[in-house]
């Protein structure tokens, strides 16, 4: 299976000079298994299940990649290991985490209806 | 090997999940229809062990992103297990047929109004998540489900916050692509039309394949999704 590489995945940008050779095709290996099985028993019904729209961090701005490491730091209550900030579960040992919310752009960890981040200043939503 | 993977999985339980079919296989992992014994209806996306050791801090960005959206639009990470060979994501169940089995399966042709409204949602949901600092990177046919009139976009795998590595306009380009697809459901190729670029093929306006142009980067792009946007819904309107 390892010999499979989905060649249009984790490119950059799209080629903008493709035409009907291109769009007529499903593509190669890649994506020859996306989709597979789906078409029995499976979906194809209204969705009814509405979420109340939440507060979220709203930041335009550069954010950093990094993961972030410092005193914020969650460990897991369960197994001890260590949480990457903003995750709802522990991705160890898949404990849930009460997410208290954090500031996208240093980590933070922010006090309940904050709008500025105390840390670096960054608006909160 | 899809026989092999079935016999493993169909059937059995993982966590307190029963699996029911195999949906998807990408580079990464496995995607099963599974349901809990509430009969909630979930997607287990199971990571190859291997893969998600060798790339387990970027596999946080999905867990992390998805942690940190809410919306109808994007499916909700509901847990992680982790089991003696099974590690994986527990994902709200979407509704809807991907893009690609409508193209390559369904051979469904989409209409002008069907793309203007794939498109302007679709767009909708990118704009959910530039405002919220994310950017997608993945946004393909397989990707986009559709179902009566609501789009979801799925597979935030590739997805990070968006900084000068992560530019949103990744994503106009992917989106510029993805619509192309769209318009040729109904282009009829003719032998001798081989390997010409889109924008000699496709009959369109001349201000719609300059809204493409620059989304595919071949002109100066646009500076925010809310442009994109509003050029969209201007050029596209039927
Ligand atoms: N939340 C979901 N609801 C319904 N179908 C889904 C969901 N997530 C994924 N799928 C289906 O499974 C396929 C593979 O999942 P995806 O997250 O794209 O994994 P991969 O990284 O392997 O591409 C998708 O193309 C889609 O058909
Ligand atoms: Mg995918
Ligand atoms: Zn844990
Ligand atoms: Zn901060």
């Amino acid at each position: 299976m390892s010999s499979f590489s989905r060649s249009s995945r984790g490119r950059n940008y799209k080629s903008g000079n493709h035409g009907s050779s291109h769009y007529k095709k499903k593509g190669l290996f890649g994506d020859l298994f996306e989709g597979f099985g789906s078409g029995s028993g499976r979906r194809n019904h209204n969705n009814q299940n509405v979420y109340e729209t939440q507060n979220l961090p709203r930041n335009q701005q550069a954010v950093t990649n990094q993961p972030i490491n410092n005193q914020n730091t969650i460990v897991c209550s369960s197994c001890n290991s260590q949480i990457p900030t903003g995750s709802k579960f522990c991705l160890q040992c898949g404990q849930k985490v009460n997410i208290s919310p954090f500031c996208t752009n240093c980590g933070e960890k922010l006090p309940p209806g904050a709008k500025f981040c105390l840390s670096c200043g960054t608006k909160v939503n | 090997m899809f026989a092999k993977i079935k016999t493993k999985y169909v059937g059995k339980k993982i966590s307190s999940y029963t699996i029911d079919t195999l949906i998807g296989q990408g580079r990464y992992g496995i995607c099963f229809l599974a349901h809990s014994d509430d009969n909630q209806k979930v997607v287990l996306k199971k990571f190859k062990t291997k893969m998600f050791i060798k790339n387990a801090k970027k596999n946080e960005f999905e867990a992390v992103i998805l942690s940190q959206l809410q919306d109808k639009r994007i499916p909700q990470l509901l847990g992680v297990i982790n089991e003696k060979g099974f590690y994986g994501f527990v994902l709200e169940f979407k509704y809807g047929l991907t893009i690609k089995e409508l193209l390559f399966k369904k051979h469904h042709k989409f209409s002008d109004k069907e793309i203007y409204e794939i498109g302007s949602k679709l767009i909708g949901i990118i704009k959910y998540l530039h405002h919220n600092g994310v950017v997608h990177r993945d946004i393909r046919i397989p990707n986009v489900l559709y179902d009566h009139g609501d789009v979801t976009l799925v597979d935030f795998g590739l997805a990070r916050w968006s900084n000068n590595q992560y530019p949103f306009d990744m994503d106009y380009s992917y989106l510029g692509d993805f619509l192309l697809y769209l318009f040729y459901s109904t282009f009829e190729s003719t032998k001798r039309s081989k390997k010409k670029p889109w924008y000699v093929e496709l009959d369109l306006t001349d201000d719609q394949k300059q809204f493409l142009k620059k989304l595919l980067r071949l002109e100066p792009t646009y500076d925010s999704i809310d442009d994109v946007e509003a050029i969209f819904l201007k050029l596209f309107k039927c």
